[in-house]
């Protein structure tokens, strides 16, 4: 009997999700949902499933909020999707996007509030939030087998990402959607991802490094060092995965 | 006397080679096309490596038959054959060869037409081509010459030539008159030499030669025409044709297919022979291909110069080639001498001026097109295409004008190109341009950094080339903030603005990827230093306001350091590319390491200082001084007592352990002598690191009179120094003796190693495993010398090697191993030799020159047996033969060292049968790094196989797989495909090419293929030995499916680190399963990266290499102090 294969999209905030969520449901027309933490709680693995044998239609389920896990179920077969990026280019995004917001959820009522700078110290003062703070190494480290409490985060995020079976990474968004297509191909016969970039909240022409430059101009030296600091173990992930994606060329 | 070819020529057959002898100089390999492979081949002599023989790729060309004696049988040793009498009653005429004694040539034939009383008939006697027959093939238009030595009684003789057009169409008859007083007789000189050139009509085809014995003279009885020596033959470039005759005559089968073109599918090329062997006596000339271990066809052949010269190139004065040459027994008569550069013919001269060496000596004026400024290869030769006397390689001067003088008076254009620092500003430069371009994903702030200064790059070549003494313009520069510097540069600094000015551009211009701030230490200045920060932004600056010398200074500066590292650099420098990143280096793969400084040069490019010893008596000695920078000796990272404070480099938490420069050597001379002994004691280690290369205008910041101004507190602190650290350098040797061990701290053994080549890792698991085995001879306490036994320097191979702190040696530094022995032998405690073949050619002269040492072989794989499996699978009884030779060599090896390492428990087994107690055999370890990081599957696709295919197995495993794999394997997964990597691809391979099936090619790194694919196929059905490939595919994580062979020798489960397959059908399901399932690739993934962890970590490997070293009677200290390379893939 051949396996009902579904995707679930652990979607890391600001991290291209939503172009990616919108070419799965181009190619999955009926067959996306998102489900967050409700009023019934939390997304657990558990309940990621039960809602696909609800629901014999779906195919794609994303989710912003959903703990990072690799189910095996007996009945179905499943395509986890991560994207990571660069974890300083994150933080201009998560501002410009909270301050648009209109949920008034804490991040956004702070942004609203606070310049940059501001807003980054409110976070990085929080001694739990790990929104500016090591984000995807942290979300990846559930992956790892002894999970929590990292004493080297950077290890136990790379320990839970090689598990994976996938990861895109926003710099190269193109490129990533071309192995997810490959990668998914053999089981979603002719399967066609399109890289539209969709919830975009930074001016596409401006570079990397003019981005970065400008964050630093707008952070000043003391905190922008300190805002890289933190976020080490990210950074270190991010260059593995660059790396790998450039390294990751098909010979003609 | 004529030298003799003894080898039966014979058609090279269409699939294999053929050696011949072509002429007194050289021998000819023909072919197919396929089987002359440049880096296949190997030359030996009377038995003996000799060389990797030059293969001229063009094929065949006019210029191969240039000079070569078309002719059969031109001296007569075998009768008059293949001439033959032409419509003559062949009994008026007596033909024959050697008429007696006193009508033949001595050590040679003479033949004759002899005409019994007066017949008034002609005898017409025409060249009978064995192949073409009457006719000969000419080229159009062609210059020939014709040749021949004469004796004529009572009758004059001519040659005659007949070109003939398409279809034997007379076109021009050409008749050489044949007259003269000669008579013929013993000697060479009784003859009349007939030297024509003679050019073939432009629409000629053919010729037929004859040579025509006019009738004897009215009124005479008897005539005779006595000939020997006759030529015909392409007449070469520039050569006089005297003395070009040549009994030497090539295959006439050959010889015709070349004359009439019809190569296709083979290639013949010339071999340049030694110029050992033109020594007049008989020498055995074989080919070897290296794959096989089996000689071509004709080999080996006797070659025997009867004609020996004797001769020296001494080099250039400028731009004249000067040396000396003479006959080995002198004839009186000087000799000429022939110049070729690059393969051409160049100029004759005659070797008859005063040398050294009596009247012999030439001075050969090199042409203008030669004067380049490139390196070119000389090579004199006897006369015509004559032996080769001497050959080197020299740069040919395209100006005589010394740079100093350049400098002085030019502007800078002229001076950049002649100054030794355009080198190292080039590598900057491009480095420059290459991080600005870089892509996105590159380190942003790198990025950024040298997009920014990309523009200030010109103007900072400038200053650079100007030079300090010249400039007068000092524009504003700007240092880059950084806000977590990698690295605190501080220069401390007493006026000279131009000359700190100097160092800051070079600073700002030197390529590094390491971030650095820098602080200026102003000592007191008077001069224009004072307003620096006005021109120069971003510096940390501090003053004193009068000089209190280098010691505070460097110690006032650091106190403001921010950085991880501090390095101290004097203002009298011009840092080069990389010049922090490789002092880094140093940091980076030895561990305790303290301190590390740079390799300095003066500005003529003549070294300053290797890192330098500290006597016994406590004296310190710069290591170096004034030598050529480029010696091997220089050139490889080592521990030294001491590194001169000019460029050092350190971790800012030892600095501050050590508590800086001590103020006991204030104000200055010794503290940088005892920063080092404080490092050290402090448990760390010192460590030179040629490869950061820094000039220092030596002398410019304090003068070098001792007695006078700063620099005489080198003596009031000498004693100072004494006083304090006498007692560390207890072991230190004698002041100036044995310098060249002395230079070498922290060695408990000293090892030789010798390979068949320089390692290089990225091409070939043998080059892994090289540097696997040296890094583990380091970890037991050995200082490492390598050398290849082709003695060639590589580029970057050797800069990996000598990084990694091996000394390698190589030509023209050291010209054979032997003369290597024989001037270091005594020094070595061990030598390592891989491979039978290696070891065959040195055991003796290790055993002559280094009996002390204990000899470790390492067979690489068990080369008998992999011949004798690649036998039983081809069923050749040559082959099995062949085998049977090679075992009886490998195994007489392994009796005569004193340790046999191998990869593979197998082979043990193999080698103990056969030796029994004459050999102890070792395990050697396979030692690889586990990937810490490994691409995802879904990022990853296709099937991959790596291999060198000059290795037979890997061609047979791809056949295999493609063949019989790959159709079944269409249906399961259409999405992959298989990709071929590896290093000389044969066309049979290469034919397999299709959507499906893809030649990759050789890569520069195997993570190119192991962090790509997404399954490895090793489906070998014969070989040896370890497979590397398995190795490294295990390291990387890239789940493999094996054959039984391919597991061999590692001690692999099937289903838990690895699948191992059989039939094609359990290839298909094996590759399949792992192709698609994401769980058991990950499964099989994460357990191949464990299984390499625990059997072939490096601690293991250890372990391991310390038995074998044991059993040779060597004991390595549990703990050696030793650097030793941290990683096993070096970059």
């Amino acid at each position: 009997m051949s396996l009902r294969n579904v995707i679930i999209h652990y979607h890391f905030f600001k991290n291209a999700g939503t172009s990616l969520d919108h070419s799965l449901k181009k190619a999955f027309p009926g067959g996306w949902l998102q489900l967050e933490t409700d009023a019934e709680g939390p997304v657990t693995a558990d309940r990621i499933l039960s809602r696909f044998r609800e629901q014999p239609e779906l195919v794609v389920l994303s989710s912003h909020t959903a703990r990072l896990a690799l189910p095996r179920p007996d009945d179905m077969q499943i395509f986890p999707l991560v994207f990571i990026r660069h974890p300083l280019d994150r933080v201009l995004s998560v501002y410009q996007f909270e301050r648009r917001q209109t949920e008034d959820t804490e991040g956004s009522l702070q942004a609203r509030k606070l310049e940059l700078p501001a807003f980054v110290e409110w976070r990085l003062d929080r001694p739990r939030d790990h929104s500016f703070r090591n984000f995807q190494v942290h979300r990846l480290a559930g992956l790892a087998d002894d999970g929590g409490n990292p004493a080297d985060p950077y290890r136990l995020g790379l320990e839970g990402l090689q598990k994976l079976p996938f990861v895109g990474l926003v710099e190269a968004f193109d490129q990533s959607i071309h192995c997810l297509q490959a990668w998914l191909r053999p089981w979603f016969a002719g399967i066609e991802l399109k890289t539209v970039k969709l919830n975009v909240t930074q001016a596409e022409q401006t570079t990397l490094v003019e981005r970065l430059a400008h964050l630093k101009a707008s952070l000043g030296p003391a905190l922008y060092l300190r805002l890289l600091q933190e976020n080490e173990a990210d950074m270190q992930l991010y260059r593995q995965v660059a790396a790998m994606y450039d390294r990751h060329q098909i010979p003609a | 006397m004529t030298p003799k070819p003894t080898a039966q020529n014979a058609v090279p057959a269409s699939s294999g080679l053929q050696l011949m002898v072509l002429n007194e100089t050289e021998v000819l390999l023909a072919g197919s096309l396929d089987a002359i492979a440049s880096d296949g081949l190997e030359l030996w002599v009377d038995g003996q490596w000799a060389a990797i023989p030059l293969i001229d790729s063009s094929g065949v060309s006019t210029d191969l038959l240039a000079g070569l004696n078309q002719l059969v049988n031109p001296g007569f040793a075998n009768g008059l054959e293949p001439w033959r009498i032409r419509d003559t009653p062949a009994d008026i005429f007596a033909l024959a060869t050697d008429f007696s004694e006193e009508w033949t040539l001595k050590g040679g034939h003479t033949a004759y037409i002899y005409q019994k009383g007066n017949v008034a008939r002609e005898a017409i006697l025409t060249y009978h081509d064995p192949v073409e027959g009457d006719y000969l093939s000419v080229e159009a238009g062609g210059c020939y010459r014709v040749m021949g030595a004469f004796g004529l009684h009572r009758c004059v003789a001519d040659l005659l030539l007949e070109f003939v057009g398409a279809e034997l169409t007379p076109l021009k008859t050409e008749r050489v008159a044949i007259t003269g007083s000669k008579l013929g007789g013993q000697s060479p000189d009784d003859y009349l030499l007939i030297n024509q050139v003679i050019r073939a009509p432009e629409n000629a085809r053919k010729v037929r030669l004859s040579l025509i014995k006019q009738p004897t003279q009215p009124g005479r009885e008897h005539s005779f025409l006595f000939f020997t020596r006759v030529f015909w033959g392409l007449a070469p470039t520039g050569v006089s044709g005297d003395g070009m005759w040549q009994d030497y005559v090539s295959e006439p089968v050959l010889m015709a297919r070349l004359r009439t073109r019809t190569t296709a599918g083979i290639r013949v090329t010339r071999l340049e022979l030694p110029a050992t062997v033109y020594d007049g006596h008989p020498h055995q000339i074989a080919v070897i291909n290296r794959a096989s271990g089996q000689a071509v066809d004709g080999s080996p052949l006797t070659f025997h110069s009867t004609n020996p010269v004797l001769g020296q190139i001494d080099g250039l004065e400028g731009s004249v080639v000067c040396g000396w040459a003479r006959p080995e027994y002198p004839t009186g008569i000087p000799l000429p001498v022939g110049l070729w550069i690059d393969g051409q013919w160049v100029l004759s001269r005659t070797a008859n001026l005063p040398h050294a060496k009596g009247t012999c000596g030439f001075r050969l004026p090199v042409p203008a097109e030669y004067l380049d400024g490139y390196p070119h290869v000389l090579t004199l030769r006897a006369p015509a295409r004559g032996a080769v006397i001497a050959s080197c390689c020299e740069l040919l001067p395209a100006s005589l004008t010394p740079w100093e003088v350049l400098h002085a008076n030019t502007g800078l254009a002229t001076a950049t190109l002649a100054s030794p620092a355009t080198l190292h500003r080039q590598q900057s430069l491009l480095k420059a341009l290459q991080a600005a371009s870089s892509p996105e994903r590159g380190n942003p702030e790198h990025v950024a950094l040298w997009r920014e200064r990309r523009d200030m790059l010109p103007l900072l070549h400038d200053i650079l080339t100007t030079g300090f003494e010249k400039n007068k313009r000092f524009p504003p520069l700007a240092f880059p903030r950084h806000d977590n510097p990698l690295v605190s540069v501080i220069i401390p600094v007493h006026n000279k603005f131009a000359v700190t000015y100097h160092c800051l551009a070079a600073l700002l211009f030197a390529y590094n990827e390491a971030t650095f701030e820098v602080i200026l230490v102003d000592d007191g200045s008077t001069d224009q230093t004072r307003e620096i920060t006005e021109r120069i932004s971003g510096l940390g600056y501090v003053r004193n306001p009068a000089p209190r010398g280098f010691v505070d200074a460097c110690n006032a500066g650091a106190a403001l350091a921010t950085g991880q590292y501090v390095a101290f650099l004097n203002n009298d420098t011009e840092p080069t590319a990389n010049w922090l990143d490789e002092l880094l280096y140093v940091f980076r793969h030895f561990d305790q390491v303290g301190l590390a400084g740079s390799k300095l040069i003066y500005a003529d490019g003549r070294l300053q200082e290797a890192g330098g010893i500290v006597w016994k008596s406590g004296d310190p000695w710069n290591y170096g001084r004034g030598g050529n920078a480029r010696d091997p000796r220089y050139n490889y990272t080592r521990q030294v007592d001491y590194l001169s404070g000019a460029a050092i480099l350190l971790p800012r938490t030892v600095w501050d352990a050590v508590g800086g420069f001590s103020d006991e050597f204030r104000p200055a001379y010794f503290e940088d002598t005892d920063l080092a002994f404080k490092v050290r004691a402090c448990g760390y280690k010192t460590v030179y690191a040629p490869y950061s290369v820094v000039y220092h205008f030596e002398g410019l910041s304090s003068g070098t009179d001792v007695a006078t101004g700063m620099k005489r507190y080198q003596e009031i602190n000498r004693p100072k120094f004494k006083a304090r650290w006498i007692q560390s350098c207890q072991g230190n040797g004698t002041l100036g003796q044995a310098v060249e061990l002395n230079k070498d701290r922290g060695v408990f053994y000293r090892a030789l190693v010798i390979d068949y080549q320089m390692p290089r890792p990225d091409r070939d698991a043998g080059s892994y495993a090289a540097i696997q085995e040296m890094r583990l001879l380091q970890a037991l306490g050995c200082k490492i010398s390598f050398v290849a036994d082709n003695l060639a320097w590589l580029g970057e191979y050797n800069d990996r090697l000598q990084r990694m702190g091996i000394e390698v040696i190589h030509a023209p530094f050291v010209l054979s191993i032997a003369s290597l022995l024989e001037q270091r032998g005594r020094e070595f405690d061990l030598v390592y030799i891989t491979r039978y073949y290696v070891a065959r050619n040195h055991l003796q002269a290790v055993r002559q020159f280094a009996p002390q040492a204990k000899i470790l072989f390492c067979n690489a794989d068990l080369h008998f047996l992999r011949e004798m499996r690649a036998a039983i699978q081809s069923g050749s009884q040559e082959q099995l033969q062949r085998a049977e030779s090679i075992r009886s060599e490998e195994l007489a090896i392994m009796k005569q060292v004193d340790v046999t390492l191998s990869y593979n428990v197998t082979e043990h087994a193999v080698i103990q049968s056969h030796n029994g107690l004459d050999t102890r055999v070792a395990l050697c370890p396979w030692v690889v790094d586990a990937a810490p990081f490994r691409p995802l599957f879904a990022l990853r696709q296709d099937i991959a196989f790596i291999g060198g295919f000059g290795h037979p197995p890997n061609q047979e495993a791809v056949l295999f797989f493609v063949r019989e794999v790959m159709p079944l394997l269409a249906e399961r997964l259409p999405e992959a495909r298989f990709i071929i990597y590896g290093s000389q691809i044969p066309p049979a391979i290469e034919a397999l090419a299709s959507s499906r099936v893809v030649i990759g090619g050789a890569v520069e790194r195997v993570s190119e293929v192991f962090e790509t694919c997404r399954v490895f196929v090793a489906p070998l059905q014969s070989g040896a030995g370890v497979k590397g490939k398995v190795m490294d595919a295990l390291s990387y994580g890239v789940p493999c499916v094996l054959s039984e062979l391919a597991a061999e020798g590692i001690q692999l489960r099937h289903g838990m680190e690895a699948l191992i397959a059989r039939t094609p059908d359990e290839w298909v399901e094996a590759v399949a399963t792992l192709y698609r399932d994401h769980a058991r690739w990950q499964q099989i993934s994460s357990q191949a990266v464990q299984f390499v962890q625990e059997h072939h970590s490096f601690e293991r490997g250890k372990a391991l290499m310390r038995q074998a070293l044991m059993q040779a009677d060597i004991y390595p200290p549990e703990t050696a102090d030793t650097l030793v390379f941290n990683t096993a893939r070096v970059n």
